[in-house]
């Protein structure tokens, strides 16, 4: 099982940490209610699900997964415990699983347990759903509290804000002032900060906003970016330029 | 301003060494504005900074590569932790770090630098909402005949201060009405799902239900679906662009580089406001395969708008494509098919990484390839906004009167000075309102007028 990826193993265990390559359908799914007890007792018993006697007191959830990227012979198994239990899956759904598999039972224990003695949390178990679909921070930051707001924002069409706006431009000029290689002089920056305000017109004048305020607020930050700039960054190298890419 | 040394000293350490007194230095800035996608954790980010620092731990050099996030607001919040823990995750894959990193978080307007450490619960925290996040999308985009979101939290707190509550009124009242998701609802913190017997009580809902008419909600509901639909039919298609990926038929060559050189060379030198026109930018991609060739052709039409993109250069731009050619070539018993077009660029989209652009004559020796993507998809939130301006927006209650409402067009009644000039033509026959309205509104002379009749 598994032996096809390309892992590191290690002693009774696999490591599929990182495997860009590997997908997993889940064929099955058994919670506390479909009595797991009798049928998984081996994995229940190698993971200590069981508390006073052959009895599960705690919500979990085992799900079967079949590799769908590499030829395997038989399913492996991986418990869900903890705030995982709650995870939205059904049969037919395509995950990819990190951590280390118990090669005797072929199966893994997800919980959110602490471990102290983790230096990388991707020595962890931990699962994903979907991975073909990939979100932005910034999206699966905005769903907290409500997944609901996330998905509406994607939606319909949000215009940008004076804020966001004057964000971008900030952005933009920091990056361009602390990358540059050359001591930013006054005249220079301030073109930067011109360009700016030109790339961003429409918005800014979609939002009332004066063109001529906002390039004066934008001024005002040029200092103390150079500061930080004298302070911090001067004697870093930029890194070389990458490749271009050559067939 | 904040002393950095002393900041990030004891930072971006293995937990068991995380308080040792270490001398931290930033070595390089590896990289700015980076896309990092993650394939198998199935996030991808784009990062202002990626450094390199050397610190010192057990009297051993070592070398950790970190994530440095700008914030331009006035307030710290703290999403803006958890997207530099994510950030932390993308780095530390992308560049094989064995130990866990710390990010930097900057905040550019208080001057104050914030060492994020990723804990393991919030990490944990963060997976699982991108994990719900990714479920609910799925379901969203694989149900083609209904719009199938999340439930509301119905948090009178949340849902009074969210920015989207009139907009999630709207959607529950029509969509939604008599569905499951009317019935239940989602805990924002245990993700459990819960029944409930009342409609919401916050204000924007109670407000959207005595505003909305019902040819309002029918015709939202009417064209959601149908915007619904076309975008799942194309969201399909995006996921067969893995097969186009494999298959290569995005990617093209450009045919004038000097040309470009020159224009961005310009751009970085001068001012934007140089360009009084859209320069065209030609490309040319060849195929050994007719049905590629057929591919490309019908993936990239006149008019479209799209994004071409070369990662060496750090190159992003858009534009329409203006015109396509296509012939067939022979060498020996192999046929080729090429594909030339021209690309109206919009020098505005136009973003490039200037240190990395080949020098004069270099760019013979290197052959650059570049990525085309179609980016119409964008139209649909755009249409989706058009809809809810027609039915929310008070400058377009007379379009939507006439479109929703079906109210008979009216023209607006005479003014003053309208009717006295009709009156001066002493016209043997009688206008009615609304073609006096339609007379006045007509630029002509009297004189004219009575030439034509």
């Amino acid at each position: 099982m598994l032996s096809e990826h390309n892992q590191n193993k290690e002693t009774e265990l696999f490591k599929i940490l990182n495997s860009d390559d590997s997908a997993f359908r889940v064929t099955s799914i058994h919670t506390n209610k479909d009595d797991p007890e009798k049928k998984f007792v081996s994995i229940l018993t190698r993971h200590k699900i069981f508390s006073d006697g052959l009895k599960i007191t705690i919500p979990i959830k085992i799900l079967t997964l079949e590799c769908i990227t590499f030829q395997t012979n038989s399913a492996f198994y991986v418990i869900l415990k903890g705030q995982w239990v709650n995870l939205p899956l059904d049969e037919g759904d395509v995950v990819q699983v990190f951590g280390k598999i118990c090669e005797e039972t072929r199966s893994l224990l997800i919980t959110d347990e602490i471990e102290e003695e983790l230096s990388c949390f991707f020595h962890r178990n931990f699962l994903i759903i979907e991975p073909s679909l990939h979100l932005t921070p910034s999206k699966i930051i905005s769903s907290s509290p409500c997944y609901r707001k996330s998905i509406l924002q994607d939606l319909f069409h949000q215009r940008d804000t004076l804020p966001t706006t004057k964000g971008t431009m900030m952005h933009g000029l920091w990056e361009d002032l602390l990358l540059q290689k050359e001591v930013i002089q006054g005249k220079k920056a301030e073109k930067q900060v011109d360009l700016l305000v030109q790339e961003n017109i429409d918005a800014l004048r979609y939002n009332n906003a004066k063109p001529e305020e906002i390039r004066q607020e934008m001024k005002e930050f040029i200092p103390s970016i150079k500061q930080w700039k004298d302070d911090h960054i001067s004697n870093l190298k930029l890194a070389e330029p990458c490749l271009i890419l050559i067939l | 301003m904040p002393n950095f040394d002393s900041l990030v000293k004891g930072l971006f350490l293995p937990l068991e060494e995380r308080d040792v007194e270490t001398n931290v230095r930033i070595l390089k800035i590896l990289n700015s504005e980076q896309t990092i996608v993650s394939y198998n954790m199935g996030i991808k980010g784009k990062l202002d900074l990626i450094v390199q620092i050397e610190y010192t731990s057990k009297n051993q050099l070592k070398r950790a590569i970190i994530p440095f996030e700008l914030k331009t607001g006035e307030n710290e919040y703290h999403g803006n932790n958890w997207q530099t823990i994510l950030y932390c995750l993308l780095v530390m894959q992308k560049y094989k770090q064995s130990q866990d990193v710390n990010g930097i978080l900057y905040y550019l307007r208080k001057k104050k630098l914030i060492q994020i450490v990723p804990r393991q619960d919030e990490v944990i925290y963060l997976l699982i909402r991108r994990n719900f996040l990714a479920k609910f999308l799925k379901v969203l985009y694989n149900k083609t005949d209904e719009i199938s979101l999340p439930p509301m939290i119905t948090s009178v707190r949340e849902c009074n201060n969210c920015k989207m509550n009139v907009l999630c009124s709207m959607v529950n009242m029509t969509l939604e009405k008599g569905s499951d998701n009317s019935l239940r609802r989602i805990d924002s913190k245990s993700n459990d799902m819960m029944d409930i017997e009342d409609t919401p009580k916050f204000g924007a809902y109670q407000q959207v239900e005595e505003e909305l008419t019902i040819s309002q909600k029918v015709y939202f509901k009417h064209w959601m679906l149908l915007i619904h639909q076309e975008e799942a039919v194309e969201k399909n298609k995006e996921y067969e662009e893995s097969d186009e990926n494999q298959l290569k038929i995005n990617l093209i060559e450009m045919d004038n580089f000097a040309d470009f050189r020159e224009l961005c060379v310009k751009r970085n030198h001068e001012s934007s406001n140089s360009y009084q026109n859209m320069p065209i930018i030609a490309f040319s991609t060849v195929f050994d395969d007719k049905n590629k060739c057929h591919m490309f052709l019908e993936k990239y039409k006149n008019g479209d708008y799209v994004k071409i993109t070369q990662s060496g250069l750090d190159c992003i731009m858009k534009g329409y494509i203006e015109s396509r050619r296509f012939h067939r070539t022979k060498d020996g018993l192999n046929k080729f098919y090429a594909i030339s077009f021209k690309l109206k660029l919009l020098p505005h989209t136009l973003q490039l990484n200037y240190e990395r652009l080949p020098a004069f004559g270099e760019e013979e020796e290197l052959r650059i390839i570049w990525k085309i993507t179609n980016i119409q998809k964008d139209y649909f939130p755009i249409m989706r906004g058009n809809l809810v301006d027609l039915i929310r927006n008070p400058n377009c209650t007379r379009l939507s009167d006439l479109i929703i409402e079906e109210v008979a067009p009216k023209f607006r009644d005479l003014t003053d000075e309208e009717e006295k000039l009709i009156k001066q033509m002493k016209l043997p026959f009688v206008f009615n309102n609304d073609q006096l309205s339609a007379l006045s509104q007509v630029n002509l002379t009297l004189l004219e007028f009575f030439v034509i009749l």
